[in-house]
């Protein structure tokens, strides 16, 4: 078993002290070789519809306690998570909980997570690395899907998950389009993206809490199931209903089928509770 | 030999905990404790005293303050007073105890600048074991906006028609304001990772105790602080830890009005275990990690 994060590189000494470990998000051409291993997660999606929450929902919710069969067991980027988790929290000042937009300077960069499973007799940890690629580059891939050739990232990971926002099932052509969109950006992980064989697409859909009628539910899975469908079997992955915040805690918990995604990027069977 | 100890003749080993923690987390009145119960111990208990340290300034003025129940002058960044103490250890001949009282600042300091003391790093790369004293007054929670939300819907809508002003701007990100768990979990992940050990025990330490009441340190723990027990917990293997309940002043500070406090000062400071049975004395969790090494 791999000992916690421990760092390898040596002190830079600069000024005063010993300088330490950033805690910031990893570059991609920077991973260090303890977290060679970790699984690598790319969370693709347009620009707000809730990959960044998603990441900071985890780290939320296991500064709680131990969520959805797992604990927590280090960070090397905590300082990235805590960032992430600012505008959603009441130290922000604000009103509404936000989550900080990912910077376009901050593509490639990776949130690193290791939990261990909590079950009796468990306590195997699992080095988790996510991608929080920008918005803005992932639309860039739907006009020139060939890019994808170009992301390291995209040929390291081991699974996709390619991120359906809820809060554009409610108008029709918003729908049609982010569907069309999602289904383009999917198709080209397969085509251009130097994937690994064995790495799985998976479709997410975001905001739960924000959708009030079953059938606005449905609207969703039915964008994911068909993102799925359209995929070659051998890259099929799964379908997770998420809140990863909830404006409505009254009716959707924050945290439902986060729990799913968790054990999809920790390499286990994700079971969708909901 | 096992690892952690270096031998410093035939039958002295030297150890070194390094105790950490916040500001105002109760390392230096621990020290003042732990000195004078180490120091009135009688020979043939598993802790006492072999040999009258060669320079007691420091000790003295710890113990001066903390017979007059008065608060310890914290310790300043960047300044450490080594205290090693000669001692019977238990059950394995002469041990020699480094015990640096750090300011908790460095630890504070290191979660925002990413730095620390050169002669803090050479300490955290030796220690054997660590003390990590956490105060329960003194615990910054994570309050995400959802949870407050959350309870208070219905009587913010009651008291305040008004719908929030989504166009607020944000205050900027602070890390002086990160949870108290993220901080301890960043502190023991980087003690970690500049250890020249492969385990190295904890002996998690709430302070003032007497303050806390009812119930058991292990569940405060898991309560108050679930994030760092969570990591304790996965990381069992390399870094084992076991919590301790204390009160190094045998009652809250200053003393309550009319509060009966003991004649003799050995008699004031009490430690519990994890489950919330008495442990032995104030050197219970140092006895805990000598044992454990």
């Amino acid at each position: 078993m791999k000992a916690p994060e421990a760092m390898t590189a040596a002190p830079r000494r600069r000024g005063r002290g010993v300088a330490l470990d950033s805690a910031l998000a990893i570059p991609f051409g920077d991973i260090p070789e303890e977290l060679s291993g970790a699984r690598v997660i790319v969370l693709a999606g347009p620009v707000d519809s809730g990959k960044t929450t998603l990441v900071a929902s985890v780290y939320e919710l296991l500064q709680d306690g131990p969520f959805g069969g797992y604990g927590f067991a280090g960070s090397r980027t905590l300082m990235a998570l805590e960032e992430r988790c600012h505008e959603g929290r009441v130290a922000s000042g604000l009103e509404v909980p936000k989550t900080r937009r990912t910077a376009s300077t901050e593509v490639g960069d990776l949130i690193h997570l290791s939990v261990s499973t909590t079950s009796p007799g468990g306590g195997t940890r699992r080095q988790i690395l996510v991608n929080d690629v920008t918005g803005e580059r992932f639309a860039a891939l739907v006009e020139h899907p060939a890019g994808a050739s170009s992301m390291p990232v995209l040929a390291r990971a081991d699974r996709v998950q390619v991120v359906v926002d809820g809060a554009a099932v409610f108008d029709r052509a918003t729908r049609d389009r982010f569907a069309y969109k999602a289904e383009v950006l999917a198709r080209t992980m397969v085509d251009h993206a130097q994937l690994r064989p064995g790495t799985l697409i998976d479709a997410v859909v975001t905001k739960l809490d924000l959708m009030t009628k079953r059938s606005e539910v449905e609207t969703a899975e039915g964008i994911a199931k068909r993102i799925l469908d359209r995929l070659p079997e051998t890259r099929r992955g799964q379908l997770v209903v998420t809140c990863a915040r909830s404006a409505t805690p009254g009716r959707t918990a924050t945290g439902t089928g986060v729990d799913a995604a968790l054990a999809l990027w920790a390499g286990d069977v994700a079971v969708q509770s909901r | 030999m096992s690892l952690g100890e270096e031998t410093t003749g035939p039958s002295s080993r030297r150890r070194s905990i390094l105790m950490v923690g916040l500001p105002g987390s109760g390392k230096t009145t621990y020290l003042a404790a732990l000195w004078h119960a180490i120091r009135v111990a009688p020979p043939g208990s598993d802790l006492h005293l072999v040999r009258m340290p060669d320079e007691l300034e420091y000790l003295n003025r710890l113990a001066d303050d903390w017979i007059a129940c008065e608060q310890a002058a914290h310790s300043s960044l960047g300044t450490s007073r080594r205290t090693t103490l000669e001692l019977q250890g238990p059950g394995d001949g002469h041990v020699q105890l480094s015990l640096p009282d750090y300011s908790g600042e460095t630890i504070r300091q290191a979660w925002t600048s990413r730095r620390w003391p050169t002669s803090f790093d050479r300490f955290v790369g030796g220690a054997s074991g660590l003390l990590l004293l956490v105060h329960p007054d003194d615990v910054e929670p994570h309050v995400t906006l959802d949870a407050v939300e959350g309870s208070l819907d219905k009587i913010a809508s009651d008291l305040n028609p008004e719908q929030p002003d989504p166009t607020l701007r944000p205050e900027p990100f602070d890390p002086d304001r990160a949870p108290t768990q993220t901080i301890l979990v960043d502190s023991l992940q980087l003690i970690r990772s500049r250890s020249r050990r492969r385990r190295i025990p904890i002996a998690v330490c709430v302070s003032a105790w007497d303050a806390v009441g009812d119930g058991e340190p292990g569940g405060w723990l898991s309560a108050r602080l679930p994030l760092l027990a969570q990591f304790l917990q996965s990381n069992a293997d390399v870094l084992p830890a076991s919590v301790f309940g204390l009160s190094a002043q045998g009652t809250a500070w200053p003393p309550p009005e009319g509060e009966r406090v003991p004649d003799s000062p050995e008699d004031r400071p009490w430690v519990i275990a994890a489950d919330g049975t008495p442990a032995d004395g104030i050197a219970a969790p140092i006895r805990w990690i000598l044992r454990s090494l």
